[in-house]
């Protein structure tokens, strides 16, 4: 074959942040395919030092605007992991029911906002306002809902203020568990014409073998707060290891670190949380992954969308159980948690180096802090899923590539902003830090 | 007030017969100026002719009130830069409203409105003010506040019930 393409996807629509896809192909053979990170670096770490240990989740929670949740739960649990608190039973189930609106939340919009364009046939999501109207309120009114969950449970729809290291300074009550109740039991008739509409949708056919990382434990729970980090090559670490995982390194076109595992990228994400965790869903999660031809292990990127799905399945479920079980064992109100800077001295505080992993949207997100005696933080490291899932994707792009080549530079173009597009990338929180070395100075 | 809206302000800001305007603000309360909207809903007094919603920082929540209200009008309101003076009031085209990418992130004010034109078929009209700062801070500049306080006296002195 004796094809030249040349793909330069300037600037990616339908993703959060800045990257450019570049592809070129002279006489048939690739000569060139990259993801390029593009935007600038974020610097939060900078930020962190200096800062009170207490105050850290209300910082690193601006990091993002869609999982604000999970980089306050990475964050909290970094801080208890530094100072050796651990935290109560009703505490942790409450911030697993947090991550789960959170993690319902993004993947509809997801599904709805930013794949499904594609996979309906139009160029954007401002089309399907009048070719799919129904479709579009659907997934604005479920947005909604899990906006309207967050705000009652931690007093914001984005940016918890009532989360915060020891616990949470307002839990839900009674009135707030049955307003969130009926609003989930509700939600379940959208989830099920999300799950008609989705089994409707023909994704690209594509597979590469792929090692796939999340957390992992041998309790009976889908794990999401807790556990181990594991990998489908049959890593298996404690999370404060974390860094033997993720080897991160850098290259010349990204502003994102790439990292890699046991082979040349790894990937995370709900994918990688299905293949790793299917036994663990919930039943009708299950159920809805049996509808949708979906069986561990699936090695098609494409498909990560699907296997967001069955996570909101998972979510909703799981998180009216939680619900019903606070309502029926009733909310213990005396652990309700006062702390602000920790200026009361509420909660011990020594010196020490504390790693928080938890699996947001996008993945398995990490933060580490290093405080001193006085609970000032002196060095801090986030790893964002995107960064994890940017040489992933460039890997995919590669074997991708010299599949498609008897398509028009068009359809090609297409096929790889959806691969692109699969992943949810959210660019901007990737790029999130970057070696400067001043020189001179 | 004669300085702060224009001829088309006015007109605008106007009761018609047998029509129902809808005003939704926008804004954040922790951005300073960008708090304007906010602030505006916090002042206007609902009548017969009129009904308010205020979006903060998502007004893709509110698009599913805002149908069942079926305006004929929706006015939004928001702080804009349009490099005027701080707090002066501009009617700003629907083709000047950014059409920023939608992500998971964000959906722009723009998609928000084709939504409630495609659902409602009212007629959308932009107020922009300009800020001083939008900062990250809380309450809103003397010029800015100046001007929110004159519209919401306006609004509610023309559309009250009679």
């Amino acid at each position: 074959m004796s094809k030249n393409i040349k793909v330069n996807v300037e600037y990616l629509t339908r993703v959060e942040g800045h990257g450019n896809i570049v592809v070129n192909v002279a006489d048939g053979k690739l000569q060139e395919c990259r993801l390029d990170i593009v935007e600038s670096p974020r610097f939060f770490e900078g930020m962190l030092r200096g800062r009170s240990i207490f105050e850290a989740q209300h910082i690193t929670s601006r990091i993002c605007g869609i999982c604000a949740c999970g980089h306050t739960l990475a964050s909290i649990q970094a801080a208890e992991d530094a100072l050796g608190f651990i935290p109560s039973e009703q505490t942790i189930k409450l911030r697993k029911f947090l991550l789960h609106m959170e993690n319902l939340d993004s993947h509809i919009l997801h599904i709805y906002l930013l794949v499904a364009p594609d996979l309906l046939g139009v160029k954007s999501f401002v089309p399907l306002i009048q070719t799919h109207n129904t479709v579009v309120r659907r997934a604005l009114r479920m947005k909604k809902e899990c906006n309207d969950v967050c705000d009652i449970l931690v007093g914001r729809h984005v940016h918890p203020i009532s989360a915060i290291v020891g616990g949470f300074t307002k839990l839900p009550r009674e009135k707030d568990l049955l307003r969130m109740l009926d609003i989930l039991v509700n939600l379940r008739a959208d989830m099920k014409a999300t799950l008609e509409l989705a089994k409707t949708f023909k994704f690209p056919q594509f597979s590469r073998p792929t090692e796939y990382v999340s957390l992992v434990n041998d309790q009976g729970e889908y794990p999401m707060l807790s556990g181990d980090l594991g990998s489908t090559d049959g890593l298996r670490m404690p999370k404060k290891d974390y860094r033997k995982l993720t080897n991160e390194f850098v290259v010349s076109h990204s502003s994102a670190k790439h990292t890699k595992a046991s082979r040349q990228s790894y990937a995370v994400g709900a994918l990688a949380r299905f293949n790793l965790n299917y036994d663990k869903l919930h039943p009708k999660a299950k159920e809805a992954a049996k509808a949708l031809g979906m069986k561990p292990p699936v090695t098609n990127p494409y498909l990560n969308t699907v296997a967001q799905l069955i996570e909101c399945v998972h979510s909703l479920e799981d998180s009216i159980e939680i619900l019903q079980e606070l309502k029926a064992k009733g909310v213990d109100y005396s652990q309700e948690v006062v702390v602000g800077l920790n200026e009361l001295g509420t909660i011990p505080v020594k010196a020490g180096t504390g790693v928080g992993a938890v699996e947001v949207p996008r993945g398995i997100l990490f933060h580490e802090y290093e405080i001193d005696n006085k609970g000032k933080i002196i060095n801090a490291n986030c790893i964002i899923p995107t960064g994890q899932n940017v040489n992933n994707i460039e890997q995919d792009m590669k074997e991708l590539v010299p599949q498609i080549l008897d398509k028009s530079q068009a359809e090609i173009t297409l096929l790889m902003e959806m691969l692109v597009r699969a992943y949810d990338p959210c660019i901007s929180c990737s790029a999130h830090f970057l070696n400067v070395k001043f020189v001179g100075w | 007030m004669s300085n702060l809206l224009d001829g088309n302000l006015t007109n605008l800001l106007t009761p018609k017969e047998f029509s129902h305007t809808l005003i939704i603000t926008v804004g954040s309360g922790f951005r300073a100026d960008d708090g304007v909207g906010p602030y505006i809903a916090s002042g206007l007094k609902p009548s017969s002719k009129f009904s308010v919603l205020e979006g903060g920082y998502t007004p893709e929540d509110i698009i599913d009130d805002a149908v069942q209200l079926g305006p004929q009008v929706i006015i939004f309101i928001d702080a804009a830069d349009f490099a005027g003076k701080a707090g002066e009031l501009r009617l700003i085209d629907a083709e000047h409203i950014p059409q920023s990418s939608l992500s998971t992130h964000s959906m722009p004010l723009s998609v928000i409105s084709r939504i409630l034109q495609e659902d409602t078929k009212a007629v959308i009209h932009f107020i922009g003010i300009q800020p001083k700062s939008v900062e990250h801070k809380e309450g809103l500049s003397k010029e800015v506040k100046a001007s929110a306080d004159a519209l919401v006296k306006h609004i509610n002195e023309r559309f009250k019930d009679a």
